[in-house]
């Protein structure tokens, strides 16, 4: 049943993501070109006025592949909200399937469309990556290796145990960052009748205002346990230091707390709390 | 005044609600209080009242879509649950389809979660009704979207059927044809539980009634047929009737 219920939300996405993501490839090909030709027109100290707009057609194309990604989130977000707590409830409540199993497609489907959006946009860097000149692409790799390559030469200190902390911190607020909305929408309409939505958004607007100042006092009192003098130092001293501090496995305590948190309390309100008109 | 009609209830059947309590909201007074109702299969129900006497409180509760203060409800022996919805098909009062889907596309989305639904059933009653499959929900008009919704409920062979206000949204040349499609289409061995005001309309169907109070308690109820013939009136004038002493 847990598949069916995905196979029914993915099918009522997939059109519009396709159409928004050829939509982003095709922006993303004009703002590589015209990318390409402000740099060449800058080369050749061109004077041309057409250089400008394709510095303004890049910078266009990167705020509507921007738009396209939101776009992909406000239908899964807003298809979240239509099926469990408007009239359209009567019908996804009144299936033969389990409540934790209908709000654990509804995440696996955020999830899957987020995952989307990132290979979407990394698609688009690649074809903006086409259109770039050779020593732009060179510089940013060279970036790259600037920042990984001491970590990469001392592996020891960036051992397995940091590798899996780090990831399963940076999986935990990723899921959580979805999971919020998904609290705030069922808080909304579990709270009034009318303006269920609106209700949601300004929870999300102020809750995760809330976490990121939360994110900052950790921070403050992180570092009375961490000396921060070692960030002047290379990075794999740094994270020796951190994971001496233990800072590592406490921020991925509570990224893992905070993702159940906001997981449960949705299923709480889905089990129990049920606001349909 | 009519307590010579109260018929006892029966002690096992499709449907036992047993001292259901819900109120919406705390200091409210409850919707239904103490509420007990037994219902045994094959008969078709009419529960009857004015609005806001709990009718359609009943039916969530008996759906899992309300959770009751207290007191339970059992479905052919099983307390409700997420697996009743197996076997009781519900018409909610609203239109409750996405409106991006397609009919057809709803007559799948039946396939895949109801076991006891039948598409072939289901196209026979569209086709009878003049709905095109391949209309989106969206396209059509508020009478069509309840009358597909009432197809796609009746089209399971269910135990229990519960249709809240039927009726209520379409014109009267359709009701007869909804009414029909009711009675021919249900599983012979199902209750089916009709809510509504427009008794003049249904009462032809039914063959037991509940009256109900603004309390949701039970203020009259009895096999159609008998009443009609013990007190000389259609179930609409004594609807008409207990409602003007209540």
């Amino acid at each position: 049943m847990l598949l069916k219920l995905l196979k029914y939300d993915i099918k009522a996405v997939w059109k519009i993501a396709l159409t928004v993501s050829l939509i982003s490839f095709g922006v993303a090909a004009m703002g590589g070109a015209g990318y390409a030709a402000y740099i060449n027109g800058l080369a050749n100290d061109s004077d041309s006025p057409f250089i400008f707009v394709g510095f303004f057609g890049y910078l266009f194309s990167i705020f509507a592949i921007s738009g396209a990604c939101f776009t992909i989130s406000i239908v899964v977000f807003s298809r979240f909200y239509k099926n469990l707590f408007t009239d359209e409830g009567y019908l996804t409540f009144t299936l033969p399937v389990s409540r934790n199993k209908i709000h654990l497609a509804k995440t696996l489907n955020t999830v899957i469309w987020s995952v989307y959006q990132v290979i979407m946009a990394g698609i688009c860097i690649l074809i903006y990556s086409f259109f770039m000149p050779k020593s732009n692409i060179d510089s940013g790799i060279n970036m790259f290796e600037f920042f990984f390559e001491p970590i990469s030469r001392e592996f020891a200190v960036w051992d397995v145990l940091t590798i899996i902390e780090s990831l399963l911190t940076f999986i935990a607020l990723a899921l959580f960052s979805l999971c919020l909305v998904e609290m705030c929408i069922a808080l909304g309409a579990m709270l009034v009748k009318r303006g269920k939505l609106t209700l949601g958004i300004v929870l999300y607007m102020l809750i995760s205002g809330a976490v990121e100042t939360a994110g900052l006092i950790l921070i403050i009192l992180e570092s009375l346990f961490f000396d921060f003098s070692h960030l002047s130092n290379t990075p794999q001293a740094w994270v020796a230091h951190a994971m001496g501090a233990g800072l590592m496995f406490v921020n991925m305590l509570l990224s893992l707390g905070v993702l159940f948190l906001t997981y449960f309390l949705t299923q709480k309100i889905i089990d129990k709390k049920l606001n349909l008109a | 005044m009519f307590e010579h009609l109260k018929h006892e209830q029966p002690t096992s059947g499709v449907l036992e609600c047993r001292g259901l309590t819900k109120s919406y909201s705390r200091g409210e007074p409850p919707v239904l209080r103490d509420f007990n109702l037994s219902l045994p299969s094959g008969r078709i129900v009419g529960l009857l009242g004015p609005n806001g006497c709990g009718k359609s409180t009943l039916m969530k509760l008996i759906v899992g879509l309300l959770t009751p203060d207290s007191g339970a409800v059992f479905i052919s022996g099983e307390k409700t649950s997420y697996k009743t919805n197996g076997y009781v098909s519900y018409l909610p009062e609203r239109t409750y389809f996405d409106p991006s889907m397609k009919v057809c596309e709803l007559i799948k989305f039946f396939s895949d979660f109801y076991t006891d639904f039948d598409p072939s059933v289901a196209e026979k009653m569209l086709t009878s009704l003049n709905i095109n499959k391949n209309s989106k929900l969206k396209t059509l008009s508020k009478g069509t979207k309840e009358k597909v919704q009432l197809v796609m409920v009746m089209s399971r062979k269910a135990k229990l059927y519960l249709l809240d206000e039927p009726i209520a949204g379409v014109d009267p040349a359709a009701r007869d044809y909804i009414l029909e499609t009711i009675i021919s289409n249900r599983n012979p061995e199902a209750t089916v539980i009709i809510t509504t005001h427009l008794i003049h309309d249904i009462e032809g169907v039914l063959d037991d009634f509940y009256f109900m109070g603004r309390s949701g308690e039970i203020l009259m109820s009895g096999e159609a047929e008998a009443t009609r013939k013990e007190q000389g009136k259609t179930l609409d004038e004594l609807f008409r009737e207990v409602y003007r002493c209540y």
